[in-house]
């Protein structure tokens, strides 16, 4: 079967049925079992009814990803996404609307939220807030900054700022989720999974997508581990969360009394024992499982190794504001930057206080104190190392902030999905651009408008995946992280 | 993805390619729903050139082909054209179709262009089973499926294999002996023993979505795990599956329903519920209501019907209003959308109507005492009521001190008329830094002088004068305002119950204190009073939420700027030494007025002396005793939350799925109209009554549905071969999967429904057969000749699911607790993997007593994060309905399997186990192997392992600290007597055993 669609077709492995039409298909899909075999597999059932001899060479530490992907050139390698958790106001970082100040204290105007979906303001008189901090030109691009972002503002020049955002989901959860895997139902893959899915790692003893939570900020909303979930697709692409306390990685410690040199003597006698085992049975999924050893033994060495940050030379450190262990946000900018190094390929940091209903300057003081200049720090040193080209460097949250003043001790406001800001920096990303804008109160996106799956098909087109070749078949669909609805790569924020 | 199936056969050699006969549901289906029906199918929405190509008239109206002529057939022209304008599919659609589909298409064309119904969509006939010489009609029809010439199965498996096959497949747990005997016999005492319906929970609770958390947001827990123990319960006891359903969607509807069948129901409730602060309670309502639709089309239909929330189906004949329509069917269920005090119940209902229900946080919910508490609830009853009787017992001793306690309270009750008490004498002052003038005082001889630009007050303690408020009291406080410099506001503070939370002010609202409090706490008595004189501040006590009982400790006098005297203050109060209170109105009448008493009004008195006499005392504490005691046991119960049925609410088609858009049409509950119609339970079609969730379950169970027992009966087919006979799980729809071997799973359907829905019977038959207890291995030829083993020529191995990895690996070390059902257990879990929850904020704590040892399929499982080991080995979070598990292979199994402590400490108190048993180091090995693999371990093996003890041995020898290190993993003890080196060492030695893939796999 010719088949543009690669991604279908390696599903049709993994999940479903095969397609065998003559001889050489066969052979197509014993290479994409190979490609597959790594270090991990959708399904072990499926893969040792594959014969066993024709697999006997080549299996690979690292998956490699899809056959036929990249569909075109990829202008980046890797994406790391600042998830600025909770919603940060776009009317206080970077979308000024000086009439705002100008409405400040009356009625909002009914044109503006007539049958709009309204989250904690629902029955309440809803009024203009005024800007809550001054906005001001930066950079020789000249695009205004908040106050509230020193560093981001130093920074401009190369940040194209999408300001014509908009979402569907107005609460926290499944927000999140939307923004995550496309979709609002729980459970499907998360873009980093879906990217790892894709294009494979380029580690071989680091997962490829990695999650960082940060510590600090505003009493945080919760967040859930299906925001990195590999959903239906194999597990292996599931995000693996890195904690700054106890093992970095989920029992990546050896247990007490074992050192590495015995634990390195144990791995070997399992893998050595699962060999014979091996000879014996002929089974393609026992050498997946010693590759799977081997991995994991150097990831106990790796991972610990690349967490520690103290062995960054001061100024590095505090260019960041970074304190070794302290599972701050400019400690995971720094460890964000080391896993890039290593060819890890998705890397997602969530920094969780922005959800300000109430005291809004107070907390937006906090958290910008929190993030501003490691995130700026993040990207200057992506730059310094000419790795900020080969990335994908994206700051946002799942949604933005209303117009409208809700009071939760001192102004604030409510979340809002019609319009918010996000930005994106590194390869293949005009610099110093904003595009879309919002009305003149900044409640709808009204130019340009970029849809959260516009962000994904974006994404994915600078990574080299065309999304609408990119599908996996479930439940009876064309799944695609970009959904069913029309979606497509911005052409105006890429260079 | 489609399989040409025939073009495999052909390939294999059954038929020669070109001259099948070609079947529409098995060849042309799946080409032309793979690559036509999106735009040329059900959905009038996305319909091109007002084509549609999945029915036969429509296509023939649109002279899309020409049967029996492929060159006059447009179809023909467009799929072969090289005019990229005419090419279908067209390029932009990303799909193309290989020359063999063009091919197939072409011939059927030729062949007349025969359609059939999709398979899955017409009821079950149970085909003949064909005759090849086997007993077993499994057998005989696998062997039918394979290739002439090929027709063979693989021999059957090593005893010892089958004997571990099916102890995981039947129970989910290592054979207890390596010997098999007779298969038979172990089948029915496996299907018998009580960890069959844990093995079987374990694959429906993935399509129950049961967890034991909330899902959305917070992921609050939330007990419903008498659920899980019905689900057990139900496969132990053989249920039929038709009943299995009925009870889980309906049992609630059901005549007289039973307490499980009320149980059952909790199914409809375990979908993810949301206490988001600001979320819509219509929105959460309409996400609820589409999972339900998503769960009961894929859990008991195999159908898909999740894309027409939004639109029709593309591939499948589910309309919009299909979806809408089987939502309708859920909205009579009592619930809410938004848990987070914003959401509404269903119109007009009313907890009290349902006795025996009350409302938890999260809806309507079922407790359930737990074994025994009834007869510990009488045993106490009757123990209380002897006490009782002791305590009201008459003896002259008693009645005398009656009467002088009567007496006494008598002269202290006064006559009932309120009078003045004061709170503060003069002589208490003065306090503190408090000025104090003699000139201008209301009474006595001080008044107190409080001057301030702010906040300022003086606290006065009520030690002298102990106040016990008495019902119907009025505070009150003498105030004199300066009138060249009046004060903005006043305010009396009271402290009681160690809170300063009742507050009474008159004038603005400047002092901070209490802003905002209860009822009570803050309350405004009105404006502020005339300068210049003095005045009575008074607030009943009650309105600053103090009623007959409380006892004040201290008093605050408190002001916001101004010059202010303050004077006598205190409570009007009948009952100025408080004895009335929480007495009976006979008995307080019988205190204040004269002359004697009479009898009523003395046994009013009687009981009240009996509860505070101090020659009692030690009656009344035992029966405070029992009555600790009750309130106890009554805690012992077990909660889950249930399906009750309510008004039902209003069910509209939401445009694209919009819940905001309410320009939908109303629909009532109704079945997929392509699949049939449902009766009303009244039997009368015409009656024209609103079905309901029992007479969906009714047509969900009926004989002539065509997808319940085929979709029930393909998973449990997986279940013991992993994969389907229809290999999508999910979805028996246009878009999955044509069976490998339809006639096979017609008939087992069949048989399943004939046979009752007898589960048992399904397995056991599965299971006896040949083809199940085949090897596994199968020689090179075979597995290139059927690289995915379509013919079943073999058996598959597989890697057990997550929880038997845990089960195993406890059960081998003698640590696994076998207790069914209970209470969520809660296993050593990495510190710290809750940080990211919030509201409130989580810490797991661990078992630490037997419960540590619980099966895997009682771990607590929390939605958003689920425990590490779980996760790793593919258990799916349950926030959907899940039909099958990914079996991946990966570095995080790896992690676990060697540093996680649950395996420490199973590999420990394993080695622990075969060096009490055994002498030497080769004995201890041998043992090891049988138990954990069922066979002997080869020359190499042992030479490995042997080394591996050795030189950990030498290592521990040299550093007992490690070895104590080691040992001490885990909760279980550790056997006294035993030498840490050669114990750490042989802990090596299982850890390895316990992390071979032949381990955590069955063959």
């Amino acid at each position: 079967m010719t088949m543009p669609g690669a991604g279908t077709q390696n599903m049709s492995i993994h999940r479903s049925e095969f397609v065998l039409k003559s001889q050489s298909s066969i052979e197509i899909n014993r290479r994409a079992f190979l490609g597959q075999a790594g270090i991990g597999f959708g399904s072990a059932a499926l893969l040792s009814m594959l014969g066993g001899r024709a697999l006997g060479a080549g299996i690979e530490a690292s998956p490699k990803g899809l056959p036929g992907i990249p569909h075109h050139t990829p202008k980046v390698k890797r994406v790391i996404f600042l998830c600025m958790a909770g919603g940060p106001s776009h009317l206080e970082t970077f979308d000024h609307k000086p009439k705002l100040d100008e409405l400040h204290g009356q009625p909002m105007p009914k044109s503006f939220t007539a049958g709009q979906p309204i989250a904690q303001l629902q029955g309440q008189k809803l009024k203009v807030q005024g800007t809550l901090t001054k906005f001001r030109n930066h950079g020789t691009c000249g695009q205004p900054v908040s106050d509230f972002l020193p560093y981001t503002a130093k920074m401009i020049d190369d940040l194209c700022v999408v300001k014509s955002m908009v979402t569907e989901q107005i609460n926290h959860d499944p927000a999140h989720t939307f923004m995550n895997t496309g979709t609002a139902i729980s459970g499907r893959p998360s873009m980093g999974a879906w990217v790892n899915y894709g294009l494979g790692s380029e580690s071989e003893d680091l997962p490829g997508f990695v999650v960082l939570t940060s510590v600090g900020g505003r009493n945080p909303q919760p967040i859930a581990a299906r925001q990195w979930a590999a959903g239906f697709l194999p597990s292996r692409h599931q995000g693996v969360e890195f904690n700054s306390a106890g093992d970095p990685v989920h029992y990546v410690g050896n247990p007490p009394g074992v050192s590495r040199r015995h634990q390195d003597a144990l791995v070997r006698t399992i893998r050595q024992l699962d060999r014979r085992r091996d000879a014996l049975v002929d089974d393609p999924e026992i050498r997946t499982r010693i590759a799977a050893y081997e991995m994991a033994f150097r990831m106990q060495a790796s991972v610990p190794e690349l967490t520690d940050v103290s062995n960054e030379p001061r100024h590095i450190l505090d260019m960041y504001g970074a304190k070794p262990g302290d599972g701050s946000y400019a400690s995971n900018c720094l460890l964000a930057r080391r896993l890039a190094e290593k060819g890890v390929r998705f890397i997602q940091l969530y920094h969780r206080g922005w959800d300000h209903h109430g005291g809004l300057e107070k907390y937006m003081g906090i958290c910008c104190g929190l993030t501003d200049k490691p995130t700026w720090a993040l990207l200057t040193d992506l730059k310094q190392r000419g790795m900020l080209e080969d990335t994908l460097l994206v700051w946002g949250g799942e949604f933005g902030r209303t117009p409208m003043y809700q009071g939760k001790g001192g102004p604030g406001r409510d979340h809002h999905i019609k319009g918010f800001s996000m930005w994106m920096a590194g390869g293949g990303i005009k610099p110093g651009i904003s595009y879309g804008a919002t009305d003149e109160l900044g409640y709808n996106a009204v130019q340009d408008v970029v849809h959260v799956r516009d962000f994904h098909a974006t994404m994915l087109h600078l990574l080299g995946i065309d999304h609408h070749r990119f599908a996996v078949k479930y439940q009876g669909l064309d799944m695609r992280l970009t959904g069913v609805e029309p979606a497509h790569a911005v052409k105006g924020v890429l260079a | 993805m489609r399989i040409p199936t025939i073009i495999l056969a052909a390939l294999a050699g059954i038929v020669p390619a070109g001259a099948a006969p070609l079947s529409y549901n098995r060849d042309v289906r799946p080409i032309l729903s793979e690559n036509c029906f999106a735009c040329h199918g059900p959905d009038p929405g996305t319909r091109e050139a007002k084509l549609r190509l999945d029915v036969r008239e429509a296509a023939l109206d649109k002279e899309a082909f020409v049967p029996g002529d492929p060159e006059a057939s447009e179809l023909v022209y467009r799929i072969t054209t090289d005019d990229e304008d005419d090419l279908m599919p067209p390029p932009d659609s990303h799909k193309a179709l290989t020359p063999e589909q063009k091919d197939i298409l072409t011939r059927w064309i030729e062949q007349g262009a025969p359609y059939e119904a999709h398979w899955a969509y017409l009821p079950p006939k149970r085909p003949p089973v064909p005759e090849m010489g086997e007993a077993h009609p499994i057998d005989n029809f696998i062997l039918a499926g394979m290739p002439p010439g090929n027709r063979a199965l693989s021999p059957a498996a090593e005893p010892s294999t089958l004997a571990r096959r099916l102890s995981f497949d039947l129970t989910g747990l290592p054979p207890a002996e390596s010997n098999i005997g007779n298969p038979a016999t172990k089948i029915d005492s496996l299907l018998s023993s009580p960890h069959f319906g844990e093995r079987m929970a374990v694959f429906w609770l993935d399509l129950a979505r049961y967890a034991d958390t909330i899902g959305y947001h917070s992921d609050e827990e939330r007990d419903v795990t008498l659920y899980r123990d019905y689900v057990i319960e139900a496969f132990n006891r053989n249920m039929p599956y038709d009943q299995f359903v009925k009870e889980q969607l309906a049992g609630d509807l059901l005549d007289d329903p039973t307490t499980d069948q009320f149980i059952a129901t909790s199914f409809n409730r375990l979908n993810q519920i949301s206490e988001e602060g600001g979320i819509q309670d219509a929105e959460y309502i309409t996400k609820y209501y589409a999972e339900r639709v998503r769960t009961t089309s894929v859990a008991f239909l195999g159908s898909t019907m999740g894309c027409a929330e939004c639109h029709d189906h593309k591939f499948d004949p589910f309309t919009a209003e299909d979806f809408y329509a089987m939502e309708a069917f859920f909205a009579d269920i009592y619930e809410k959308g938004a848990y987070n005090g914003d959401g509404r119940y269903n119109e007009g209902a009313d907890i009290k109507a349902y006795p025996g229900f009350r409302l938890s946080q999260w809806g309507p919910t079922l407790d359930i005492p737990e074994p025994g508490v009834a007869e510990e609830l009488a045993r106490l009853a009757r123990k209380k009521k002897g006490a009782e009787a002791e305590l009201n017992r008459t003896t002259p001793e008693l009645e005398s001190a009656f009467l002088a306690w009567v007496a006494e309270l008598k002269a202290k009750a006064g006559d009932g008329t309120p009078r003045d008490v004061p709170m503060l004498e003069d002589d208490e002052l003065p306090l503190g830094e408090v000025k104090t003038v003699t000139e201008n005082v209301h009474s006595g001889r001080l008044a107190r002088h409080q001057q301030g630009d702010g906040v300022v007050q003086h606290i006065v303690d009520t030690k002298k004068t102990p106040v016990t408020v008495a019902d119907g009291d009025v505070f009150f406080a003498w105030v004199w305002l300066d009138p060249a410099d009046p004060p903005k506001q006043l305010m009396l503070q009271f402290h009681a119950g160690g809170k300063w939370d009742h507050r009474a002010w008159w004038g603005g609202d400047h002092i901070p204190f209490g802003k905002g409090g209860k009822k009570g706490g803050h309350h405004r008595v009105g404006d502020l009073p005339e300068t210049g004189q003095w005045v009575r501040l008074e607030v009943p006590a009650a309105k600053v939420g103090l009623g007959g009982g409380k006892t004040i400790t201290q008093l605050a006098y408190a002001q916001h700027g101004g010059t202010v005297l303050w004077d006598l203050a205190g409570r009007q109060t009948a009952d100025p030494h408080g004895v009335l209170a929480g007495l009976s109105d006979p008995a307080r009448q019988a205190l204040t007025q004269d002359g004697p008493l009479e009898e009523p009004q003395k046994e009013a008195l009687r009981a009240r002396f009996r509860e505070v006499t101090p020659a009692l005392a030690p009656i009344r504490k035992k029966i405070a005793q029992i009555t600790a005691e009750e309130t106890a046991a009554q805690k012992r119960k077990r909660s889950t939350l249930v399906t009750l049925s309510a008004t039902p609410r209003e069910v509209r088609v939401l445009p694209r799925g919009n819940w905001m858009d309410t320009s939908g049409p109303v629909v009532q509950p109704a079945v997929p109209g392509f699949l049939g119609k449902a009766d009303p339970a009244s039997g009368d079609p015409e009656s024209g009554a609103r079905l309901t969730r029992l007479d969906l379950a009714e047509w969900i169970t009926a004989r002539d549905n065509p997808l319940t027992a085929r979709a029930f009966v393909n998973r449990v087919w997986a279940l013991f071969f992993g994969t389907g006979l229809s290999r999508d799980l999910q979805d028996l729809g246009n878009q999955g999967q044509w069976p490998t071997h339809p006639e096979l799973l017609d008939w087992l359907a069949v048989e399943f429904m004939d046979t009752g829905w007898d589960v048992k019977h399904l397995v056991k038959l599965i299971v006896d057969s040949k083809t199940y207890q085949q090897s596994s291995h199968a020689p090179a030829d075979l597995i290139e000749a059927d690289p995915y083993n379509t013919w079943y020529a073999r058996q598959n191995p597989r890697r057990l699911p997550a929880e038997f990895v845990r089960d195993n690996a406890l059960a081998v070390a003698g640590l696994l607790n076998r207790t069914v059902g209970g209470a969520n257990a809660r296993p050593y879990q990495p510190a710290g993997y809750y940080r990211e929850l919030n509201f409130p904020k989580r810490k797991y704590q661990a078992h630490t007593d037997d419960r540590q040892f619980r099966r895997g399929l009682y771990t607590h499982w929390q939605r958003s994060f689920l425990h590490p080991m779980l996760m790793a080995f593919d258990a799916p979070a349950r926030e959907e309905c899940t039909a099958s598990r990914e079996s991946s292979n990966t570095p995080q199994q790896a992690l676990n399997l060697l540093n996680d402590p649950t395996f420490v400490e199973a590999a420990r108190v394993f080695a622990a186990r075969l060096m009490s048993d055994h002498e030497t180091f080769p004995a201890r090995l041998e043992a090891g192997f049988r138990e954990l693999l069922a066979r002997a371990p080869t020359g190499e093996e042992a030479t490995l392992l042997t080394a591996l003890y050795d030189r950990q041995l030498g290592r521990y020898r040299s550093a007992p600290g490690d070895a104590r290190a080691l040992l001490a993993t885990g909760i279980a003890p550790a056997p006294a007597g035993l030498d840490p080196a050669e114990l750490g060492a042989t802990t090596a030695v299982t850890r390895a055993l316990l992390n071979l893939h032949e381990t955590i796999t069955r063959y």
